[in-house]
């Protein structure tokens, strides 16, 4: 793995360097960006009180990115983004307060990939390589920093896009966030989207996983962060249609569907390692339902949604044979033009999509220089006895076989994007943003019911465009 | 790969595929550029009708381009109501813009009121754009205070406006006791926008013409030498300078064809100034030097220099009239050039080459018009009014005057007015013959 890794790093940077030098030198137009962000991100216990230690935590870091396009008509173009994470220092708060300061220092790879636009007709077709973002709407594939090649079409009526990815190593200098559950995983994907009316689309997409690692054999000791918990192969294809009318009414349908087989690892402490004890082979199977209306309301700068979320709830074996989301899926909303990035399932609970029934109330609010929106979430489990996918609640007790309530969020999240700022007036764009999510847990979370848990970001971005300075 | 990824990728790739002849907004943008206008209206129309706010306004500025005002204001106005408020600007300008045939300002400034409301700058802008255009409908001081009002905006536009209206009120008013503080102002103001505004040019050329001791050529080349325009926009304008000269002294037009010469080196549309001058002034150059010129022309790839020759053998200057060689020139630029196709057009419906060819002739000259020469239609109309080789059709004569005037021809008026006291005559003639006809009954 690690020969294979050096040998990608050297061919992709030297490549990297090859068609920078060519653009360069054929004149190709280079534009670039500096983008610096100080955050804050602050939230109280995930146990909910259910263990002696409370682990808070809060992270605040400096980092800034430096990204560019390198445009050649005849070359294509050449994306890049950086990271540097300049200052990072996560705190655990113990029992006796800020016992544990881990601070961080790293450079990260964050985009690089080729882009050549126009190689068969009139500049709608489009091929990339490389280190990739690719995204999806329904927010099962998105915003994964990942390598891969793809092909797309792009044009008023129709986008489509083919991609095979596979995230082959980790392009940080601390080597962290790259684990053996993240790996030797390989993505197919397909999407479709075609535009019958102004504002109107009709979407379907396919997305196998192919998870080629294998578990490691049963009694064999690792650390925590090394074991490979679960290897899934699975085909979800998805099926969603949306239209805007003239009243300022959108409505979206989408429903999605998953095949395929799992196993998952389990492991016990031995010491300071972790031994794999057993392992258990399951189907997937499962079907997830998303539909909302949305009320635009211009006269009010304001947006007004509902939205029923529900996805198949599998057998009462205690198999996990319900709806299980993709290792890419990060369930942001993508429901109307907000601006806003909301969790589907709320910031400070962030639960998959697997066996739940959700209603979500959402309100947005944009005028020119601020964006706020609220979210509210009733989140029920629909088969009691089964479990549901991961989340950033872990109780001691577990979950209540027979209870159904999972719990309520609210989020909350403005934005503030100001134009003339006198102290940055030489720089392109400044954004301050609060995100605050409250997750109360319900009566399947037992002695923890009726507990809470906040998160709340504090984010100051500021951007420059390099040619303009 | 199971076949749940097979089919649908498979599946993917031909749609992709098939797909590719879809409507497009920038295919049909593309096709714009290239002077595609029908491939860019096919892309437009087929998204319109699917309810795209842009490609409607993008069809309005088809029609517009190609001199139907009222079908462009149509197609404006129902972009507005689908929420591209582009389309106010676009009507204003249809309303004030003399160059689209605009003759209503007032309309146009009712537009910018409602635009106001939403955009106030732009509204500003589009609001000092049409008293540019049109001075006297504003006094000068509210004219003068709104372009202060936009420089202090940062609208370089502005600065234009107000050297251009200062001079043209000394011009006009204090010419005799001209304001040199004004002059001054004026000056520093056009000055500043020479590099960047194409449009400054002229009325700073006249500025240092009239009062040489304000502003001067040095300044301007200065200004110009490292701007996007260069400085053979300058010795372009230079040359028209001298050759408006309204004495045209042979000193005048010497000067003009050195600078317009000097223009050449990197400006091609100096050439098609110097071939007009050399044409009606035969005096300020001989027939070796306009040859030469020709070739030079079309070394350094003016595509009309061919068309100009043309027209020096069916005009006759220099050499005696050759329509025949006249025909060999045009013939290879009649697809991609309206003058092209229009010189030979109206050469086909005459005899110098032969017989007349009324069907080529009428083609080649509705040719041109399409390509934006509305002198096509006109001379259509012309034929078939004065029944030249042909039987005379008022009908159509008043047909093809009408798309020649929508399409801003500036003779046309005077055509249709020629075409409707023709017809009027012949009515009233043939209404006495009936009264005869009824006393002799």
């Amino acid at each position: 793995m690690e020969v294979r890794n050096k040998i990608i790093k050297t061919l992709t940077v030297t490549t990297a360097v090859f068609t920078m030098a060519t653009s360069i030198s054929a004149s190709a137009d280079w534009s670039s960006f500096v983008n610096a962000r100080v955050s804050h991100d602050r939230a109280t216990d995930s146990y909910l009180g259910s263990r002696d230690t409370k682990t808070d935590f809060g992270i605040t870091a400096l980092d800034v990115r430096y990204g560019g396009v390198w445009q050649n008509d005849n070359l294509g173009s050449l994306d890049l983004l950086t990271r540097f994470y300049l200052a990072g220092s996560d705190k655990e708060i113990g029992n006796t307060g800020f016992d544990d300061n881990n601070s961080r220092t790293f450079a990260e790879l964050k985009r690089f990939n080729y882009q050549l636009t126009n190689p068969v007709h009139n500049g709608e077709w489009q091929y990339a390589i490389g280190r990739t973002r690719f995204r999806e709407s329904s927010g099962m594939m998105w915003d994964k920093d990942i390598e891969g090649f793809s092909l797309g079409f792009h044009s008023t009526l129709l986008n489509a896009e083919v991609r095979v990815s596979e995230r082959l190593m980790a392009w940080r200098t601390d080597q962290t966030d790259f684990f053996n559950e993240d790996q030797k995983i390989r993505y197919y994907s397909g999407i479709v989207d075609y535009q019958w009316f102004y504002q109107s689309h009709i979407s379907a997409f396919v997305l196998h996983q192919d998870d080629y690692s294998g578990l490691q054999p049963i009694g064999s000791l690792h650390n925590s962060e090394d074991i490979d918990r679960h290897d899934r192969n699975a085909t979800w294809l998805g099926l969603s249609i949306s239209s805007q009318f003239e009243q300022g009414i959108a409505v979206h349908l989408g429903v999605q569907t998953v095949k395929g087989e799992g196993v998952d690892s389990n492991s016990s402490s031995v010491g300071s390692k972790r031994q794999i004890t057993g392992q258990q082979t399951y189907d997937i199977s499962g079907w997830l339902l998303d539909a909302g209306v949305w009320w635009e309301m211009p006269q009010l700068s304001s947006w007004f949604g509902v939205n029923l979320t529900l996805t198949s709830k599998g057998e009462d074996k205690g198999d996990r044979e319900g709806f299980i989301q993709s290792d890419l899926a990060s369930n942001r909303y993508r429901a109307s033009d907000l601006g806003l990035s909301f969790y589907k399932t709320g910031y400070a609970y962030r639960q998959t999509l697997e066996n739940l029934s959700m209603v979500s109330l959402l309100y947005g609010f944009r005028q020119e220089q601020w964006r706020a929106g609220v979210q509210w979430n009733l989140i029920q489990r629909r088969n009691s006895k089964a479990g549901v996918g991961d989340s950033q609640i872990s109780t001691e007790e577990g979950l209540i076989a027979g209870n159904h309530s999972l719990g309520q969020t609210l989020d909350f999240e403005v934005s503030w994007l100001p134009e003339n700022l006198q102290f940055f007036e030489s720089v392109d764009r400044v954004q301050l943003t609060m995100r605050a999510g409250l997750f109360r847990a319900g009566d399947a979370y037992g002695n923890a019911s009726g507990k809470t848990r906040s998160r709340v970001l504090l984010e100051f971005k500021v951007r420059q465009d390099l040619e303009d300075f | 790969m199971n076949r749940f990824v097979v089919f649908p990728g498979f599946f993917s790739v031909l749609l992709m595929a098939g797909c590719s002849s879809l409507p497009d907004l920038d295919a049909g943008k593309r096709a714009l550029t290239e002077n595609s206008s029908a491939e860019a209206e096919q892309h437009f129309m087929a998204l319109s009708r699917r309810g795209f706010p842009e490609a409607t306004l993008l069809l309005g500025d088809i029609q517009r381009d190609q001199g139907n005002r009222e079908k462009a204001l149509e197609l404006y106005r129902q972009s507005l109501e689908l929420g591209v408020d582009k389309a106010y600007s676009r009507m204003a300008r249809l309303h004030y813009r003399k160059s689209a045939g605009g003759q209503s300002p007032e309309q146009a400034l009712s537009i910018i009121k409602e635009m106001e409301e939403f955009d106030e700058l732009q509204a500003k802008l589009e609001r000092a754009n049409l008293y540019h255009e049109w001075p006297e409908l504003t006094p000068f001081d509210t004219r003068l205070k709104l372009f202060d009002e936009l420089i202090a905006s940062g609208i370089e536009k502005a600065c234009l406006y107000k050297g251009t209206a200062l001079l043209n009120k000394v011009l006009d008013e204090e010419r005799l006791q001209p304001d040199r503080e004004k002059m001054t102002e004026a000056w520093n103001c056009l000055l500043g926008v020479v590099g960047s505004e194409h449009q400054a040019l002229k009325p700073a050329i006249q500025l240092v013409m009239v009062f040489p001791e304000i502003g001067s050529i040095e300044a301007l080349k200065d200004q110009l030498e490292d701007s996007d325009l260069g400085i053979s926009r300058l010795y372009a304008q230079l040359g028209k300078a001298f050759y408006s000269d309204e004495n045209k002294t042979t000193e005048s037009l010497l000067a003009a064809k050195e600078y317009f010469l000097k223009a050449t080196e990197t400006d091609h549309e100096a050439w098609a100034e110097l071939f007009r001058m050399a044409l009606k002034y035969p005096h300020v150059t001989d027939s070796e030097e306009l040859s030469e010129w020709f070739e030079k022309a079309k070394e350094s790839g003016f595509k009309e220099a061919d068309v100009w020759k043309a027209k020096q053998f069916l005009a006759g200057v220099y050499s005696i009239t050759d329509p025949f060689s006249a025909e060999k020139l045009l013939l290879p630029h009649v697809e991609e050039n309206a003058e092209a196709s229009f010189l030979l057009g109206r050469l086909y419906l005459t005899e110098m080459l032969g017989q007349a060819r009324f069907y080529e002739g009428f083609e080649l000259l509705s040719q041109a018009a399409e390509m934006g020469k509305p002198e096509g239609y006109l001379e259509i109309a012309r034929i078939l009014h004065e029944g030249l080789g042909i039987a005379a059709n008022p009908i159509q004569a008043r047909i093809y005057a009408e798309k020649a005037w929508q399409m801003g021809a500036r003779r046309a008026p005077e055509l249709l007015y020629e075409i409707e006291a023709s017809r009027v005559s012949e009515s009233g003639q043939d209404s006495k013959q009936d009264s005869v006809i009824q006393s002799e009954g």
